[in-house]
């Protein structure tokens, strides 16, 4: 279920509003036996007490998933999940990658190709000083 | 060509033989019937025959099956084939079993033989007033056909010790008592019965209470060890529970012993002695392919105690406190199941009046069973 208030607030007009975290949400999972969560465990007992302190706005949930690779996945406020398998990856590895799912706006990952991306793109494009026929002043 | 000479000269062979066997025995080929018509068959064929002879045919009609019937003979001994009663073949674990065992079948008499025997007897027309004689099904659940008394008690104790420092207790009480079994020179005797079990913890105080001298590996006691092998041979009645020691209790004990004892030397009839004492007082046994590597007591000690199991990770950080003063980290000791995610969100308990208003299974899959079609797509089945 997604929150559909609050989207509204978070979609930003052009940098007009306040600033809300896209991350809403990290699930932590990994396996106590496999040795691929070797990092994951050692980034849930070293570096998450560090990082979510810093980060009280997400909530995050640690739990087991047994004999699965270790994952993380990022809820966002779009109603979108990212989801990361982190496996064999050294504890500061997954710190990174934490990081990324954190500031992640939770869209699509798309090309940037042009200047302004806008929600309502112009019929007429970007207006310029140099075209047209010039303005008397 | 040398089919045939070789034909003639076995049929020679044969005639010439004037074997026993052949004289009392007739062959196999003598034995059965060669003719495959039936007896009605050569009926059918006595007007050809009269044809044929002109008036009554000589000879049986049927010359094949007038064979002399051949003497059942035998060459087995004349002891293997007088009439032995038939042995009863019941295994003999059955035998001699103690229990109750349910009865043979047996068939009741018919009514005729009953009258001829009893004349006064009448049969039942109504089950009033009948003996009532349970189904076979329940014949354990009788009084008297299985109680307590039945019921497997195993020599090791049930109560696995798993702590090392526990487990050291009962390993020093038990070389304690083997020693002790040795300086009385009881032994011998003793090394194969039943020790006394000494539950209570007075026993184990006086085992304890000996003092153990090492010298070259060879070990001497201190103390009354008569008491101890009269606790040991005495045949008193089991404890039902056994009081276990705490670990903090056997680690003082441990404390306050000199270290060498370990050192002991072991023979063979020492260590076998030790190991089955170990496994009756604290349920652990030594695989007998490792038990031959341990020399000392150090090494038994080595065989008998496992590393305790590592800590999970949601009981690591429990311990550690880690996300304690976090409100926004939640920790799960198990994995988050589709029911916990509903339940999160507050919509299980509307999914499972649902589901029981229409007479649905909560969990599983009911009376339904598993999805096969699945399976067969996938050719597990």
């Amino acid at each position: 279920m997604t929150v559909k208030a609050l989207r509204a607030i978070a979609d930003g007009k052009n940098g007009l509003g306040a600033f809300v975290l896209q991350c809403r949400k990290l699930d932590l999972h990994y396996c106590d036996w496999a040795g691929s969560s070797k990092g994951m465990n050692g980034f849930i007992k070293s570096l998450l007490p560090k990082f979510a302190a810093a980060n009280p706005q997400i909530e995050f949930a640690v739990s087991p998933r047994p004999g699965k690779h270790p994952v993380v996945v990022g809820h966002y406020i779009n109603g979108r999940t990212k989801p990361i398998c982190v496996r064999n990856l050294s504890p500061y590895e997954i710190l990174q990658k934490v990081e990324l799912l954190r500031d992640a706006s939770g869209e699509k990952l798309r090309r940037t190709n042009k200047a302004v991306l806008s929600t309502k793109p112009s019929v007429r494009g970007i207006w310029s000083p140099y075209h047209g026929k010039g303005m008397a002043v | 060509m040398a089919r045939i000479t070789r034909m003639r000269r076995l049929q020679s062979l044969q005639l010439s033989l004037p074997s026993q066997c052949a004289a009392n025995r007739p062959s196999f080929a003598a034995a059965r019937a060669i003719s495959t018509t039936s007896p009605s068959q050569g009926k059918n064929t006595e007007w050809i025959r009269g044809k044929l002879w002109k008036g009554e045919a000589p000879g049986p009609a049927d010359p094949y099956t007038q064979r002399m019937e051949p003497e059942t003979q035998s060459n087995l001994p004349e002891e293997a084939l007088e009439s032995r009663p038939r042995q009863d073949k019941t295994p003999a674990a059955v035998r001699d079993t103690r229990l109750t065992l349910p009865y043979r079948r047996s068939e009741a008499p018919t009514e005729k033989e009953l009258q001829a025997s009893d004349p006064t007897y009448v049969p039942a027309t109504e089950a009033e007033g009948l003996e009532e004689i349970g189904a076979l099904s329940t014949w354990w659940e009788q009084p008297g056909h299985w109680g307590e008394e039945s019921v497997f008690r195993g020599f090791g104790s049930s109560e696995k010790v798993v702590e090392k420092e526990v487990l050291e207790v009962y390993l020093r009480r038990a070389v304690v008592e083997a020693l002790a079994l040795q300086q009385t020179g009881a032994f011998s005797e003793w090394a194969t019965k039943k020790w006394s079990e000494g539950a209570s913890r007075n026993e184990l105080e006086q085992a304890l209470a000996l003092q153990v001298e090492v010298q070259d590996g060879k070990a001497t006691l201190k103390g009354d060890a008569s008491s101890v092998v009269e606790a040991l041979t005495s045949e008193l009645p089991e404890a039902e529970s056994t009081e276990k020691i705490s670990v903090e209790e056997a680690k003082e004990m441990i404390k306050s012993w000199d270290p060498s004892w370990k050192n002991i030397a072991l023979d063979n009839s020492l260590r076998f002695a030790l190991r089955k004492r170990l496994y009756q007082l604290t349920g652990t046994l030594i695989p007998d392919a490792k038990l031959a590597a341990a020399n000392t007591i150090k090494h038994i000690l080595t065989l008998a105690a496992q590393d305790p199991k590592p800590l999970k990770l949601a009981q690591v950080l429990e311990k550690r406190n880690a996300f304690n003063e976090l409100t926004n980290v939640t920790v799960h000791d198990r994995k988050i199941g589709p029911i916990d995610k509903e339940v999160s969100v507050g919509r299980w308990k509307v999914i499972e009046e649902e589901l029981k208003k229409r007479d649905l299974p909560v969990t599983g899959y009911g009376n339904a069973g598993r999805n096969k079609e699945r399976d067969w797509l996938t050719g597990k089945i």
